[in-house]
C-alpha cells in the first residue's frame, strides 16, 4: 500500500496528542496566577463561593478567564488556518483582511467618545469593536467580490489597504485624545483576556443571559462550520479550477468559509483585543506536525490554539506577578522562538 | 452515444471573443486532440467542455444533459480535468494529493474508503509515480508534477478525461509513456479523452481525431492525415512545414521550416 488514507483510527491517533495538550492546559490554567489556587479545595467549596477564597477565585475569576482564553485561541488558530487555505497564502492570518484594525478602530472610537451605556451586559467598547470588525470584513468582501470565484489577490490587497486605512484613522484618534484615553486604547490593542463581559450577566436578567448565550452560540457555530468545511478547504487550497473540477461549489464554499472565519475572528477581537501571532504560528506549527490535510489540521489547530493561549495567559498572570503582562506581548515572545525552532526543523527535513 | 454536443458556443473574456460559434459532436469513447496556435481558444474550449466556464451563447450537452443542469458532484464523478499548470501551495504528499481527487466519491464521510485507496494506488502506478507517493508535492520537478496531476485526474475515476497540455514539460520518453497510458485508458476502459496540445507529432501519432482551432473557431476536424496539410498549417500557424509519412505510409510527421518570404 503506497498511499495512506485518512481513516477514523488515523484521525484519532493524530488528534490525541493535541487533545492531551489542551486537557493539560485546561487543568493547569485555573491553578496558576498571582495567587495559587488549589483546584481540589475550590471544587470542594463550589457551592460556597463567598465563604472560601480558593473557590471564589477559581470559579469567578480564573475559570471564566481560562474559558475565554480557550475560545479566543481556538478561534484565532482555526480562522488563521482557514484564511491560509482560502487565500492560498501560507502567510495569511486572521487579521490579513483587516478585521483586527476595523475592531481596533471601533474600540478606539468608543473610548474616545466615552460611550458609557452597556447593552445587555456587553461593554460599549466590545460592541464597537465587533461593529468595526464586521464593517471591515464586509467592506473587504464587497471589494473583492466578482462574478465567479473570490479572487485571493483582490481579497489580500483590499484587506491590507483597509488595514492601513483604519490604522491611519486610529492614529488620528490617538492624536485627538488625552493621555488617559490613549493609554486605554493602547492597552486594548495589546490584547487582554480580562473577562470583558460582566459576569453578573450569568445571574442577571433573562435578556443578558440570552445575549451571552447568543454570543457563545455564534462562536460555536462559526468554529463548527470551519471544521466541517475541512474537506472543501482541502480542495480550495489547490486552486478554484481544481476545486470546481472535483465538484466543489467554489463560490458558495468560499463564502461560507470567509463568513465563518470572519465571524469567529471578529468575536475574538471584540472580546480579547487583537491578540497577534496565534493565528499565524499555531496553524503553521500544527501543519509541520501533522501535515496540510485540513481534516486533521483544523481540529488540531483548534485544540492547539486553545491550549497555547491558556498557557500564555497563565504565564502572563504569574511570571511577574502581581503585575500582569499583556497576553498579546507574551504570545509573540513565546511563539516567536518556538516557531523559529519548528522552521529550522522543517528546513532540515526539506519540508518547506 | 454522444459524449458532448455543442452548438453555437461563444465565449469572451471581457469584450475579447475567444471561442466563436463552435459546433462540436464527440462520441463516447473517442480520443481527440485540440491543436492550434497560441490564443486560438483551445484551453478556453476545454474549460467550456468541462463546465468550468459557462458559454455566453449556445449550449453544451454532456451525456444527454445540458452542462448547466449537472449536479457538480455527479459531474465530477463522471468527468475529470487535468489543468495546464497546477500550482501547489501546501506540502501535501503525492499520495495525499492523488487521494484528494476522490472527493466527489466520499459523500458525507470525511474519510476515504478502501475503494478510494485502490483507485489512488492504481492511478499512481499507471502514471509511473508510485515511487513518489511519500514525497511532498512542493519538491517535484516539472515532469513529475505533470504526471502527478494526471494521476489525480485518473484517480477521480472518470468516464471522460480533459487534459490541457499534458506533455508540455515532459521529456521524450515520458511524453510517449504518458500518451501511451492515455491511449490504453481510452481503448481498454472506453474513457473519452480530449486533450489540448502544441505537439502536432504527438497528436498525429496518438489521437485518432484532431480539431484544428484558429481565432476561436474550429477550422478543421478529422483524421490527422487529412488535417495536417501544408496549406492549412501555413494559413493557421503562418509557418512553413515539411510533412513526411511514417513507415505505415499514413501517419504524418511535421517538421517546421524557416519562414520563406
Amino acid at each position: 500500500m503506497t498511499v495512506q488514507a485518512l481513516t477514523p483510527r488515523v484521525l484519532a491517533a493524530k488528534l490525541a496528542p493535541f487533545a492531551l495538550f489542551l486537557l493539560a492546559a485546561l487543568l493547569l490554567g485555573p491553578a496558576v496566577g498571582a495567587v495559587t489556587v488549589d483546584p481540589l479545595a475550590a471544587w470542594a467549596h463550589r457551592h460556597d463561593l463567598a465563604g472560601n477564597l480558593d473557590a471564589s477565585v477559581f470559579f469567578t475569576i480564573r475559570l471564566p478567564r481560562v474559558l475565554l482564553a480557550a475560545l479566543t485561541g481556538a478561534a484565532l488558530a482555526l480562522a488563521g488556518a482557514a484564511f491560509q487555505a482560502l487565500l492560498r497564502n501560507p502567510l495569511a492570518e486572521p487579521f490579513t483582511l483587516g478585521v483586527s484594525s476595523g475592531g481596533a478602530f471601533g474600540a478606539a472610537l468608543a473610548i474616545k467618545l466615552g460611550l458609557g451605556a452597556t447593552l445587555l451586559g456587553f461593554s460599549p467598547v466590545m460592541l464597537a469593536a465587533l461593529a468595526g470588525s464586521a464593517a471591515a470584513a464586509a467592506l473587504v468582501y464587497w471589494l473583492a467580490r466578482t462574478r465567479g470565484a473570490l479572487s485571493s489577490t483582490l481579497l489580500t490587497l483590499a484587506g491590507v489597504t483597509i488595514s492601513f486605512f483604519f490604522a491611519a484613522e486610529i492614529l488620528l484618534i490617538f492624536y485627538l485624545s488625552d493621555y488617559t484615553e490613549t493609554h486605554q486604547m493602547i492597552r486594548w490593542m495589546m490584547g487582554s483576556l480580562d473577562v470583558v463581559f460582566n459576569l453578573a450577566m450569568l445571574r442577571g436578567s433573562l435578556a443578558s443571559r440570552a445575549a451571552l448565550s447568543l454570543m457563545l452560540l455564534a462562536y460555536a457555530g462559526g468554529l463548527a462550520a470551519l471544521v466541517l468545511l475541512a474537506g472543501k478547504f482541502n480542495q480550495l487550497s489547490l486552486g478554484p479550477e481544481i476545486a470546481a473540477s472535483r465538484g466543489v461549489h467554489v463560490r458558495r464554499a468560499q463564502r461560507a468559509g470567509y463568513l465563518a472565519a470572519s465571524l469567529v475572528t471578529g468575536l475574538a477581537v471584540s472580546l480579547a483585543g487583537p491578540i497577534g501571532f496565534v493565528g499565524l504560528i499555531v496553524p503553521h506549527a500544527v501543519r509541520f506536525l501533522v501535515g496540510p490535510d485540513h481534516r486533521v489540521l483544523l481540529p488540531a489547530s483548534l485544540m492547539a490554539g486553545a491550549g497555547f493561549l491558556i498557557l500564555c495567559d497563565a504565564a502572563a498572570r504569574s511570571l511577574f506577578g502581581p503585575v500582569e503582562i499583556p497576553v498579546g506581548v507574551l504570545t509573540a515572545t513565546i511563539g516567536g522562538p518556538f516557531f523559529l525552532l519548528l522552521l529550522l526543523r522543517a528546513k532540515r527535513q526539506g519540508n518547506i | 452515444m454522444k459524449c458532448w454536443e455543442a452548438a453555437g458556443v461563444c465565449f469572451a473574456y471581457r469584450d475579447q471573443p475567444v471561442v466563436r460559434d463552435v459546433d462540436l459532436a464527440v462520441e463516447a469513447g473517442e480520443m481527440l486532440a485540440i491543436v492550434g496556435p497560441n490564443g486560438a481558444g483551445k484551453s478556453t474550449l476545454l474549460k467550456l467542455l468541462s463546465g468550468y466556464l459557462k458559454p455566453q451563447a449556445g449550449r453544451i450537452v454532456y451525456d444527454g444533459k445540458d452542462l448547466r443542469d449537472w449536479e457538480p458532484l455527479a459531474l465530477a464523478r463522471d468527468l475529470a480535468t487535468a489543468p495546464q499548470s497546477a500550482v501547489f501551495y501546501f506540502p501535501f504528499t503525492v499520495g495525499q494529493y492523488v487521494l484528494l481527487a476522490r472527493h466527489p466519491h466520499r459523500g458525507w464521510s470525511p474519510f476515504e474508503s478502501e475503494a478510494d485507496v485502490a483507485a489512488a494506488n492504481a492511478a499512481l502506478a499507471q502514471t509511473g509515480v508510485a515511487a513518489l507517493a511519500a514525497r511532498s508535492v512542493l519538491e517535484l520537478s516539472g515532469g513529475e508534477k505533470q504526471r502527478v496531476v494526471l494521476a489525480a485526474a485518473l484517480a477521480q475515476g472518470p468516464r471522460t478525461l480533459l487534459l490541457d497540455e499534458p506533455t508540455a514539460s515532459l521529456d521524450l520518453r515520458h511524453q510517449v509513456a504518458l500518451m501511451g497510458a492515455l491511449r490504453r485508458q481510452n481503448e481498454q476502459c472506453g474513457t473519452t479523452v480530449a486533450l489540448v496540445t502544441h505537439d502536432l507529432n504527438l497528436a498525429a501519432r496518438w489521437a485518432p481525431r484532431l480539431l484544428l482551432m484558429h481565432e476561436g473557431r474550429i477550422v478543421a476536424d478529422g483524421r490527422p492525415a487529412d488535417i495536417l496539410q501544408p496549406d492549412s498549417l501555413r494559413e493557421v500557424y503562418c509557418a512553413t512545414v515539411e510533412i513526411g509519412r511514417r513507415a505505415d505510409g499514413v501517419t504524418p510527421y511535421i517538421l517546421p521550416l524557416e519562414e520563406s518570404r
